[in-house]
């Protein structure tokens, strides 16, 4: 960008400085407490106590310094929205991009205006790279102090978390600022919804319970307030990430027309259910569990347990039958449309059926690793969201492999399955049916010693103990005798749809 | 192939009825006079062919692209819509710069150019708050055109214009439609229209009427 765009987004400027005063008022009324409390606790405090003091004091982020960043950030986005430069840019998107960019260097200005206010005030106090005793002291109105020595061991880490939390806050924020200008042009909105926004955060800071804290402002600018909540440094980070990337998705497809939308919606509302049911299943799993002291790991095990020669519940069955073959149900109607009709003029095109079938293949392997991806991060996240412990495992590794490389492999299994029974039979129904059949073998009795290859990916065979990489040699076998099918058919058997 | 088709469009606009079931096309090469009382909905049908908003219903195809589906604003679009709000302490041609700075296709002697083309070459040092009604809306002439663009939707293009000024402007749009440039313009004034256009439309009883 030209200094001249520089010129036109500027919204940095000295007469901010002002802002300053207040914040610098604050952090001297903070600091006359501390001689007493020093005094009294014969403790000594050092810089790092005087900068948490108030860069975690939520009166100060929540009722001034955030709501100031958003009013300047709206009237920022309101001067700079300009028809003869949406034009140029090509769609919404790019303008709300743009915005952000710029909105980042103001955010990036007011923190360290807010850092140099309170290091001015800390001015002539002892330095140190570490914590000072003060944090030791667990009373009443040292809270901020005693929880941030607690979880971290440097007071730098903190102090850059706290940074990165109020960033990403503030970015989240701002982000929806720019998407609801976007769509509805009107600044007085975005005054409204800032003023409804800072009534909110006071309400929720002041009035609603400890459990409710999945919706209090604070944890989500403080990082003292996120941690002490959360019982954790990452959930904060995780939530409002989570928020930020639904947030980014809209931004996104913003420029799309409704209407093409609501169709999209139409179209996909079987994975929207797919999606429903996973999630249902497993909030269900992990709250049947909540207060059992179990560790997250656990959680996870549970809910995706499945069923093995020694473990069965109808339960654990059904929601493997939901996740697993719930997945490979949507492969099947993507087969459909690579084996319709319009197969021969694609296969024409790659003058090969192996080139076509790695036309799209990947594709599939593509979306099965995201799935289970999002599985285990998503099963994690609501474990930890409901409380269960940290604790990390011995056998971490074996849950994780056995979760993402057996998963991968069996649902490979099952995909490769399905594409060979309508490849054969050229009915891509027939194919699903076939392998819902199959599931047989993973009721009680019917495991065969675990030969037959529907299953295997269920959680509870590392409840058992069983060796994990013997099932991935399994479906490594069976794979490859797939594999050679496949290639059979694909080299010998007449191609008729 | 039409270069622009608005498909049974029907929108209301600020609980307003302004089109009901409009279907026209428009072809490259020519200049389109709308006209219609203020308020009729002309600005809003600009709006309507950049992507800027979309139909309530019906649809609006440029270049055969369907807006909002995989693109949203067209390409090569050189517009006047509302009055650009300029950064008012640097020059005319510092203006031009950042807009021109956004697609980077242009240097500082086409912008020059331009600027010479639309009459404004003289105040090349003068800042845009110390600018008259009259040159500001030649700088707004001047964005939409600096980049070639190939489609023009001028709304009141004219508008503040001295004498001269409407007669520059007006061999300057007849040159660029000479280039097969494609101009739509509104104008208050039925001698721009008359002599400007190939084809006049009048919006009425949410439709588009033609005259011409």
């Amino acid at each position: 960008m030209s200094s001249m765009i520089k010129v036109k987004n500027r919204i940095i400027s000295w007469k901010y400085l002002i802002a300053a005063i207040p914040i610098v008022l604050y952090a001297l009324s903070n600091r006359q407490s501390m001689p007493f409390f020093e005094e009294l606790h014969n403790v000594t405090a050092n810089f790092w106590d005087y900068i948490f003091m108030s860069f975690s004091d939520v009166y100060l982020l929540l009722f001034y310094f955030f709501p100031l960043i958003l009013f300047i950030s709206t009237v920022y986005i309101n001067r700079t929205f300009e028809y003869i430069e949406l034009i140029r840019l090509g769609s919404y998107k790019k303008w709300i991009f743009t915005r952000l960019e710029q909105l980042f260097k103001i955010d990036i200005f007011f923190i360290l205006m807010f850092l140099g206010s309170i290091l001015l005030t800390s001015f002539n106090t002892s330095f140190s790279m570490e914590w000072s005793s003060v944090g030791i002291i667990d009373i009443s109105g040292n809270e901020i102090l005693y929880y941030l020595r607690h979880y971290f061991p440097k007071p730098f880490v903190a102090l850059v978390l706290q940074i990165g939390l109020f960033l990403l806050t503030t970015i989240t924020f701002q982000l929806m600022l720019c998407i609801l200008y976007a769509r509805f042009k009107k600044s007085s909105l975005l005054h409204l919804l800032n003023g409804l926004m800072y009534l909110y955060g006071s309400i929720s800071f002041k009035v609603f319970p400890a459990s409710m804290k999945l919706i209090v402002m604070p944890n989500y600018l403080s990082l003292f307030h996120g941690v002490a909540s959360f019982d954790s440094i990452i959930m904060p980070f995780v939530i409002v990430l989570s928020v930020l990337l639904i947030l980014i998705f809209i931004a996104n497809n913003i420029d799309r027309d409704y209407r093409n939308s609501k169709n999209y919606l139409m179209k996909n509302l079987p994975v929207l259910g797919y999606g429903l049911l996973c999630l249902m299943g497993i909030l269900f799993h992990i709250s049947k569990h909540t207060n059992g002291g179990l560790s997250i790991w656990d959680g996870f095990i549970v809910t995706f347990m499945g069923t093995t020669n020694e473990i069965f519940t109808l339960i654990s069955f059904a929601f493997y039958i939901v996740v697993f073959l719930g997945a490979v149900y949507f492969v099947q109607l993507r087969l459909q449309r690579y084996l319709s009709e319009m197969s021969y003029y694609t296969m024409i095109r790659y003058r090969s059926i192996n080139k076509w079938f790695l036309s799209w293949f990947p594709g599939i392997l593509k979306t099965i690793t995201i799935l289970l991806l999002t599985l285990l991060i998503g099963t994690i996240s609501i474990a930890m969201l409901k409380g269960y412990s940290n604790t990390v495992p011995d056998n971490l590794f074996e849950i994780i492999y056995h979760f993402i490389v057996n998963g991968f492999l069996q649902l490979l299994f099952y995909v490769i399955f399905v594409i060979i029974i309508s490849f054969a039979t050229k009915d891509v129904f027939k194919s699903f049916i076939t392998l819902l059949t199959l599931t047989v073998f993973m009721l009680p009795g019917f495991r065969l010693k675990n030969l037959m290859p529907i299953g295997l990916n269920s959680m509870g065979y590392v409840l058992e103990g069983y060796p994990v990489f013997l099932i991935s040699i399994k479906l490594a076998v069976y794979i490859a005798a797939e594999i050679i099918v496949l290639l059979y058919l694909f080299n010998k058997k007449d191609y008729i749809v | 192939m039409s270069l622009i088709e608005l498909r049974n469009v029907s929108k209301s606009f600020k609980g307003l009825s302004l089109f009901e079931n409009l279907s026209v096309s428009f072809e490259k090469g020519k200049i389109y006079g709308i006209v219609g009382h203020n308020g009729s909905g002309k600005s809003v049908l600009f709006k309507m062919m950049c992507g800027f908003i979309f139909p309530d219903q019906g649809s609006v195809i440029v270049n055969g692209e369907e807006l909002g589906k995989n693109k949203r604003f067209p390409e090569n679009f050189g517009i006047i819509i509302d009055k650009p709000g300029y950064l008012g302490d640097k020059t005319g041609f510092e203006n031009l710069r950042y807009l021109a700075d956004i697609q980077n296709k242009i240097s500082d002697e086409k912008i020059k150019e331009i600027l010479e083309r639309v009459g404004l070459s003289h105040t090349i040092m003068q800042k845009v708050k110390n600018y008259s009604l009259g040159m500001k809306q030649k700088l707004a002439i001047a964005q939409a055109i600096m980049e070639d663009q190939d489609i023009l939707l001028l709304d009141e293009p004219f508008n503040g214009l001295d004498v001269d000024s409407v007669e520059n402007i007006r061999d300057l749009l007849k040159s660029l439609n000479n280039q097969g440039k494609t101009i739509f313009l509104t104008s208050h004034n039925n001698e721009d229209i008359d002599i400007l256009c190939d084809h006049v439309f009048r919006v009425r009883n949410y439709s588009l009427e033609q005259l011409k």
